[in-house]
C-alpha cells in the first residue's frame, strides 16, 4: 500500500509541474503585456516595470523562478493589475468562502445521492424508485448555469425565503450549495442504484440473506460497501466541478469567491492571478484523484498493490 | 417469463421523438432566422422597453415573448442565439469527437509507446480544471468564435480519448480482429473497418453529450462576457442580462433559461436514446 502511494505520489508531482509550466507558457504568449493599456508608457517606465516584475529575464529564468515561489515560499508572486495586492491575498480572499460551498455542495451531494441511489434499489420497481429515477434524469442535465437562476428566480423573488446574494451567514450557503450540488447528487444516485442493483443479486448477498442477517444488515454491510466503487471513481471530477462551479455561482449569489475573482482577472488580463488560480485547483485537482485511486485501493478487495 | 425487450422500447421511442423534434426545430429556426424572427434582434427601441409576454396585460403584437430593458424583443433574440449555440455545439462537438476517437483508438488498439504517450497526456491535462482552463484559453487568445471553439476542444477531447480507449482495448481482445489479422489485415485497416464500427454506438451517444456539454459552455462564457462581440445576441448573455433586470422583468431572464435547459436536455436525451437503439442487447 505505501509503496503504491509513493509511486503515484511520483506521478502527481511531475504532472504538478507540467501543469505549472503549461500555465506559466500559455499566458507568456498571450498577446499584449500586462501593462499594454490605452495611454502609451513611456519606454523607459515600461522597461523599470518590467525590470520590477522580473520580466525582462530570459523564460527559463522566469519559469524557474515562478516554479521556485511557489514551492518554497507558496508565493504567486504579485498582482499585474493591482499594485499592491499579492496573487496569495486574492486567492487567501476567495478561497475559503469557495472551499466551504463546494465542499458543502459535495457533502450533499454525496450523502442526498448516495441516499436516493440505495432508496430506489433496495424498493426496485416502487414508486419511490420511478420518482428517483425521473427526478435524476431531469436533475442530472440541470446544471448550476441553469440551476442558480431557478433558484432565484423561485425561493428570492416569488417566495422571499432566501436572501439573494452575499455571504453573511448559513442562509446565504443553501442556494449556491442546491445550484451547485443538484446535477451531480442527480448522476451519484443514478450510479447508486444501477451499481447496487447489481450488487443485491450478487452471490455474496444471497448468502448472505440465506444465513438470516437481518435485510438492514445485508444491505448496509454486505451491499453497500462493493457498490460504492464505482461511486468513488466519479468522485474526482464530481469535486473539481464543485470548484469550478465557483466561477457561475461567485457571479449568481455575490459570494465573493474565488471564481469572481478568475473572470475579473481574466477581464482585466492580470495573468499572475489566473496563472495562481489554476495552478492552487490544478493541485487540489491532482490531490484529490490520488486520494480517491487510495480509497478504490482500500475499498476494493481485488486491488491489492 | 415474459420478455422483458418491449418494456424498454417504448420509452426510448418517445424520448428520441421528443429530444430530436426539438433539436430539429431549432436548427429550422437558426437557418431561417433573418425570416422567421419577428423583430430585428438588435433593434433598440425605448417605447417597446420591459413589454411582458403576451398574454399579460400590456403585451404588444409581435413581441411574443415581450421585450428587454433596451426594447429588443425577446424571441427574436433567442431565434438569433440559436444560430451560436447550433454552431458551436457542431463544430466543437464533432473536432472534439474526432480528436479524442483517433487518439483513444490508437492509443487502445495500437497500445504499446503510443498508448504510453496518449495516456500520460490524458494523465496531465485531467488535472486541468475545465471551466477555469477554457476562461484561461480565452484571455489568451482573445475573444471570437474561433477560441470559443479551441477551448472546448481543448478541454473536452480527453473525455472521448478515455472511453473510447477503453472500448478499443476491449474490442481488440475479441475473436473477430485476430480473424481479421490472419486473414492478412493492415493493423491501420483493422482499427478503421473493424474497431471503429463497433465503437460507433458508443461515439454517437459520447457526442450528442459533448454537444449539450459545448452549448452549456458557450452560454457560461457569454454570460462572462468573455464569448463574441456583444453585438450578435447569445442565450448566455441574455441570461447575464435578464439577471440584472430580473425584478421588473422576469421573462428576460426565463425564455432564455428554459431554451437552454431544452436544448442541453434534449442532446442528452438524444445520446441515451440512440446508445440503447443501437445497443446490441437491447435491440
Amino acid at each position: 500500500m505505501l509503496s503504491y502511494i509513493l509511486k503515484r505520489l511520483a506521478i502527481a508531482i511531475p504532472t504538478l509541474l507540467v501543469l505549472i509550466v503549461i500555465s506559466f507558457l500559455l499566458m507568456h504568449s498571450a498577446p499584449g503585456g500586462p501593462f499594454t493599456s490605452e495611454r502609451e508608457l513611456p519606454p523607459q517606465v515600461l522597461a523599470n516595470l518590467n525590470a520590477k516584475y522580473g520580466l525582462d529575464d530570459p523564460l527559463w529564468k522566469q519559469i524557474g523562478s515562478y516554479v521556485w515561489g511557489i514551492v518554497s515560499d507558496f508565493d504567486f508572486g504579485p498582482s499585474f493589475v493591482y499594485k499592491d495586492r499579492s496573487v496569495n491575498e486574492i486567492i487567501a480572499q476567495g478561497f475559503p468562502i469557495t472551499l466551504t460551498y463546494g465542499l458543502l455542495s459535495f457533502a450533499v451531494a454525496v450523502i442526498v445521492g448516495v441516499g436516493l441511489g440505495v432508496a430506489a434499489a433496495v424498493r426496485h420497481n416502487s414508486l419511490l424508485d420511478y420518482v428517483a429515477v425521473g427526478v435524476s434524469i431531469g436533475a442530472q442535465v440541470l446544471p448550476n448555469f441553469v440551476m442558480a437562476p431557478i433558484l432565484v428566480l423561485v425561493f428570492t423573488l416569488w417566495l422571499g425565503w432566501l436572501p439573494g446574494g452575499g455571504w453573511q451567514g448559513p442562509e446565504y450557503w443553501i442556494m449556491p450549495v442546491i445550484a451547485l450540488s443538484t446535477s451531480f447528487m442527480a448522476s451519484i444516485a443514478r450510479i447508486t442504484r444501477s451499481s447496487m442493483l447489481e450488487v443485491l443479486t450478487s452471490n455474496h448477498i444471497r448468502t448472505a440473506r440465506a444465513k438470516g442477517l437481518p435485510e438492514r444488515r445485508v444491505i448496509l454491510r454486505h451491499a453497500l460497501k462493493p457498490a460504492m466503487l464505482p461511486v468513488i471513481s466519479y468522485l474526482g471530477p464530481a469535486f473539481v466541478a464543485m470548484i469550478t462551479g465557483s466561477v457561475v455561482v461567485d457571479i449568481y449569489f455575490s459570494t465573493g469567491g474565488i471564481g469572481k475573482a478568475f473572470v475579473d482577472s481574466a477581464l482585466n488580463r492580470d495573468y499572475a492571478v489566473m496563472m495562481g488560480v489554476t495552478i492552487l485547483v490544478g493541485a487540489l485537482t491532482i490531490f484529490f484523484n490520488l486520494v480517491v485511486d487510495i480509497l478504490y485501493g482500500w475499498i476494493d478487495p481485488k486491488i491489492r498493490y | 417469463m415474459r420478455d422483458a425487450r418491449g418494456d424498454v422500447k417504448r420509452p426510448i421511442g418517445l424520448r428520441l421523438w421528443l429530444s430530436g423534434g426539438w433539436l430539429i426545430l431549432l436548427v429550422l429556426a437558426a437557418l431561417l432566422a433573418p425570416w422567421i424572427a419577428p423583430q430585428d434582434p438588435l433593434a433598440q427601441d425605448l417605447f417597446t422597453s420591459r413589454l411582458p409576454p403576451f398574454w399579460e396585460a400590456g403585451a404588444e403584437p409581435g413581441y411574443w415573448l415581450g421585450s428587454d430593458s433596451l426594447g429588443r424583443d425577446v424571441l427574436s433574440r433567442i431565434i438569433h442565439g440559436a444560430r451560436l449555440a447550433l454552431i458551436v455545439a457542431l463544430v466543437a462537438g464533432t473536432l472534439t469527437c474526432v480528436i479524442g476517437t483517433a487518439l483513444g483508438l490508437i492509443a487502445g488498439y495500437y497500445r504499446g509507446w503510443p498508448d504510453r504517450i496518449i495516456s500520460r497526456f490524458v494523465d496531465i491535462w485531467m488535472a486541468f480544471p475545465p471551466v477555469l482552463f477554457a476562461i484561461l484559453l480565452i484571455a489568451v487568445l482573445g475573444t471570437g468564435l474561433t477560441s470559443i471553439i479551441i477551448a472546448i476542444v481543448v478541454i473536452d477531447w480527453t473525455r472521448f480519448a478515455r472511453v473510447i480507449r477503453a472500448e478499443a482495448m476491449t474490442q481488440g481482445a475479441m475473436d473477430y480482429v485476430a480473424s481479421a489479422q490472419v486473414a492478412g489485415r493492415k493493423r491501420m485497416g483493422t482499427m478503421l473497418t473493424e474497431i471503429l464500427p463497433n465503437v460507433l454506438p458508443t461515439i454517437i451517444a459520447l457526442l450528442t453529450l459533448e454537444m449539450g456539454i459545448a452549448v452549456i459552455v458557450e452560454a457560461i462564457l457569454s454570460f462572462v462576457n468573455l464569448s463574441i462581440s456583444t453585438d450578435s445576441p447569445t442565450w448566455g448573455g441574455m441570461i447575464s442580462e435578464g439577471r440584472t433586470s430580473v425584478h421588473q422583468a422576469w421573462w428576460v431572464l426565463v425564455f432564455p433559461l428554459i431554451t437552454l435547459f431544452l436544448t442541453v436536455l434534449s442532446f442528452s436525451q438524444l445520446g441515451e436514446g440512440l446508445k440503447d437503439r443501437f445497443d446490441p442487447v437491447l435491440r
